[in-house]
């Protein structure tokens, strides 16, 4: 009898023990890549990455997540405890001389919209088939990064504008200089705020093929007239929208359901961050002194300024204007009078409300800034380090970017443009009757994000700091600080590694 | 078997030469896959290491700058301790009650066992999104249920405070696995024991204090053992719902080092993290061990 129970009570114990040395050793795995999860359900601080169903409601940044991508199909692919997942992509057409691989990081419509594209290609280049995989992520992608450090790089990869300066300096992406120049494209050929972020330290890093011009100005007339306000004029200044905010606020108890707008559920709260303190003017890079500047006055303005419209409120929690199961731009929900909208926003948005009258204007402004202070993001494709076909690859980024018939076959399928000038899918939009707006709001903007090679870590954290200023937990000025501190402490360690 | 300390048959060669060739697979994998990236990540947390790129030596740097500089890993910290000390209690509560319920002698039992075990084999991610819905501060059904008893629900995930105890409720909607482990247990306990304790005198609170427990703490032990190894870890949640925030009260300790390691392009640091966790899992474990193994009965001896 004690003989039996003996081995086993040495089973149970050892058994456990075994259990917890095995599941102990797992979090070591985490720091290795082979426990990186397969996907997000959406992205932070890529408005493409958002539809933008930013709340109001609530949260600045669990909301901002319901949407967008988090529908999209690939999704599947994230980690499940109910076996194997299927890993979306597309096998390159069969019989062709040349096969490149393509790591698409987007799922959902673009991932779609994509492959359409790529077969396209794929009829018009016969020799030439483009397998798609699945690679999830922008300012982060475990997949391309370990594919390009084992030395198996795909032909072709894309990213968001700001991660340019960290992913070249790393060696992430090849400049395509002699490309560029062999194809006579020039900066004249792009907005300037797209040639921007092409063109870091003096090389050309890829093309692009998807702009946002954030942000044209929609209002809601019937709200407008509702309240009391002229409904064919629009806010052009920061004090005007106040007092539009004050007119049109609704409340039921402590809950806002009627509100001018959300300056924190502008894309995310990192999104609002940026585009307010630029309505301020301010800057968040001294380029001059290759430093962060979130502590810039007019930031610090711009973002006491989204504070202090929460605290009238309440704080973002009590603003409740979504609908149940709501998926469009805030504009649509008819409890928000004025909001920024990002043109899938604005195409999904009509699909459903056609009827909705809306009116259409440049973003307001804090004076003395008088020029629009909007800016543009988006997505580039670029040749990673170590591809194989570097040529091949680059008739695709090509065909996507700067091809007249390219651009008019991407314009159908996803209704954006890659910021070309001379795209003749532009005259689509120029002949639109709302979305021309988009148009212009690209031609005038002057902002682009932070082009240094600490992008993501300055986006992430000021996020973060904001929010703890937004929930009360800090002051603006606190907050920008810690950002300040903490970025400028980043960004010389980055230098001093790269040296 | 192998019997060292004496000549082996030429068949029993043969027989190790063959089980040696049918796991290899499996150990040139473990070597591979598991034993090189844990050494390899030690080498690399006292080096700046960007995935792409040489890592150069650095020494101690990555582990002072986590714990004389770096804010954020103490607040990722506080966020894991938080939930692991609310979660695993919680859960191991849950399912135990779950359990019991479960192994009582009632019609449709097994109906109520798969309805209850069919959470947990929800894919997380796919569960996370359900949460999100039913912890929607307007429209999800939480607060409308609390509202039907007057009482205004939070802001749960949307709000810093209530984002921590939002992921603790949702723990415990998992707890499947744990109670059909807990439920075999709960059917092993022999009959006679409840029987002498009722002729003794002892009611349905002391037979479940003084019988249920001690015979299932085997089962309990393992729960809160793999449940605190499991809670240090805990990551997609937070990754596909709130990415960390609001204002980084959900920002756990391995979306932390994952965002380090994949984001901000500091794989040393990340790895000099996930050393630090392990010695942390591990020091918690083995007082756990010390504390608690010797309060669990295993029968007989």
């Amino acid at each position: 009898m004690s003989g039996a129970s003996s081995i086993n009570q040495m089973n149970r114990r050892g058994f456990l023990r075994s259990v917890a040395i095995l599941v102990a050793a797992m979090p070591v795995l985490q720091a290795c890549g082979a426990a990186a999860p397969a996907t997000p359900a959406s992205n932070s601080s890529d408005p493409s990455a958002k539809s933008g169903t930013t709340g109001g409601a609530a949260s600045p940044t669990a909301a901002a997540k319901q949407s967008g991508t988090a529908t999209a199909k690939p999704a599947a692919a994230a980690p499940s405890s109910a076996g194997p997942t299927p890993t979306p992509g597309r096998a390159a057409a069969a019989g062709r001389r040349t096969k490149l691989t393509f790591f698409l990081p987007r799922g959902g419509e673009a991932f779609e919209g994509t492959t359409k594209f790529v077969e396209a290609f794929e009829e018009r280049n016969p020799d030439v088939g483009i397998e798609i995989v699945f690679a999830p992520g922008h300012e982060e992608n475990p997949k391309l990064f370990t594919a390009v450090a084992a030395g198996s790089s795909p032909d072709i990869a894309n990213t968001v504008d700001f991660s340019i300066p960290q992913w070249s300096e790393l060696g992430i992406m090849q400049p395509v200089d002699d490309y560029f120049k062999a194809d006579k494209l020039t900066a004249d050929h792009f907005f300037p705020t797209v040639w921007g972020p092409l063109n870091y330290k003096g090389k050309v890093w890829g093309l692009p093929y998807e702009v946002d011009a954030n942000f044209p100005l929609f209002w809601n007339k019937a709200i407008f007239r509702d309240a009391g306000l002229d409904p064919e004029k629009a806010p052009k200044t920061t004090d005007e929208m106040d007092s539009i905010q004050a007119a049109v606020t609704k409340r039921d108890g402590d809950k806002v359901t009627r509100i001018g707008f959300v300056p924190w559920g502008t894309y995310g709260i990192g999104n609002s961050v940026f585009t307010w303190a630029w309505v301020f003017g301010g800057e968040f890079v001294d380029s001059q002194a290759e430093t962060v500047t979130p502590d810039h006055p007019q930031v610090v303005a711009g973002v006491q300024w989204i504070v202090d419209h929460a605290q009238k409120v309440g704080g973002p929690d009590k603003v409740a204007v979504l609908p149940p199961g709501f998926s469009h731009g805030l504009i649509f929900t008819n409890n928000v009078a004025v909001a920024p909208m990002v043109i899938h926003q604005m195409t999904a948005g009509r699909r459903v409300y056609p009827n909705l009258e809306l009116g259409k204007s440049y973003i307001f402004v804090k004076p003395p800034v008088d020029e629009n202070p909007a800016w543009v993001s988006g997505w580039r494709n670029f040749i990673p380090k170590g591809a194989k076909q570097p040529e091949e690859a680059w008739k695709f980024l090509k065909f996507m970017a700067v091809d007249p018939e390219g651009a008019k076959i991407w314009y159908d399928l996803r209704g954006v443009f890659s910021g070309w000038k001379d795209s003749p899918a532009l005259d689509n939009l120029r002949n639109h009757p709302e979305n021309s707006i988009y148009l212009d709001v690209l031609a005038t903007a002057r902002h682009v994000k932070p082009l240094i090679p600490v992008s993501s870590f300055y986006q992430t954290t000021i996020q973060k700091e904001v929010e703890e200023a937004l929930y009360g937990r800090k002051t603006v000025a606190e907050a920008l600080k810690a950002t300040k501190d903490a970025t400028t402490r980043e960004w010389n360690k980055f230098r001093e590694r790269q040296r | 078997m192998l019997h060292l300390g004496r000549r082996l048959t030429p068949r029993e060669i043969a027989a190790f030469r063959d089980g040696l060739l049918f796991t290899l697979p499996a150990i040139i994998g473990l070597i591979a896959f598991t034993a090189y990236p844990i050494v390899a990540s030690l080498y690399y947390s006292f080096t700046d290491y960007p995935i792409v790129g040489e890592p150069i030596w650095i020494g101690l740097d990555n582990y002072v700058e986590l714990f004389v500089y770096d804010s954020d890993f103490w607040q990722a910290l506080y966020n894991t301790v938080y939930y692991v000390v609310f979660a695993v209690p919680v859960g191991i509560v849950v399912a135990f009650l779950l359990a019991n319920l479960l192994n009582m002698r009632v019609g449709g039992l097994a109906i109520y066992r798969t309805i209850f075990y069919l959470p947990s084999i929800t894919p997380p991610v796919a569960a996370a999104m359900l949460w999100l819905w039913l912890l929607h501060p307007q429209h999800g059904a939480v607060n409308n249920l609390l509202a039907i008893f007057g009482i205004v629900g939070p802001g749960w995930l949307f709000e810093p405070t209530w984002a921590k105890p939002s992921l603790v409720l949702m723990s415990a909607w998992g707890v499947g696995g744990l109670m059909v482990i807990f439920l075999a247990g709960l059917q092993d306990v022999p009959r006679e024991l409840y029987e002498a304790a009722q002729i003794d005198g002892a009611g349905r609170l002391a037979r479940f204090r003084h019988v249920t427990i001690p015979i299932t703490s085997p089962h309990l032990f393992f729960a809160l053992v793999t449940g605190l190894i499991g809670a240090f870890q805990y990551f997609a949640q937070v990754y596909v719902m709130t990415a960390g925030g609001p204002a980084g009260s959900t920002r756990m300790y391995a979306l932390y080092l994952y965002e380090n390691g994949f984001r901000f392009f500091k794989m040393g640091y990340a790895s000099a993290m996930a050393w630090i966790l392990l010695v942390l899992v591990v020091a918690v474990t083995a007082i756990v061990f010390r504390t608690t193994a010797r309060r669990v009965y295993y029968g007989g001896g």
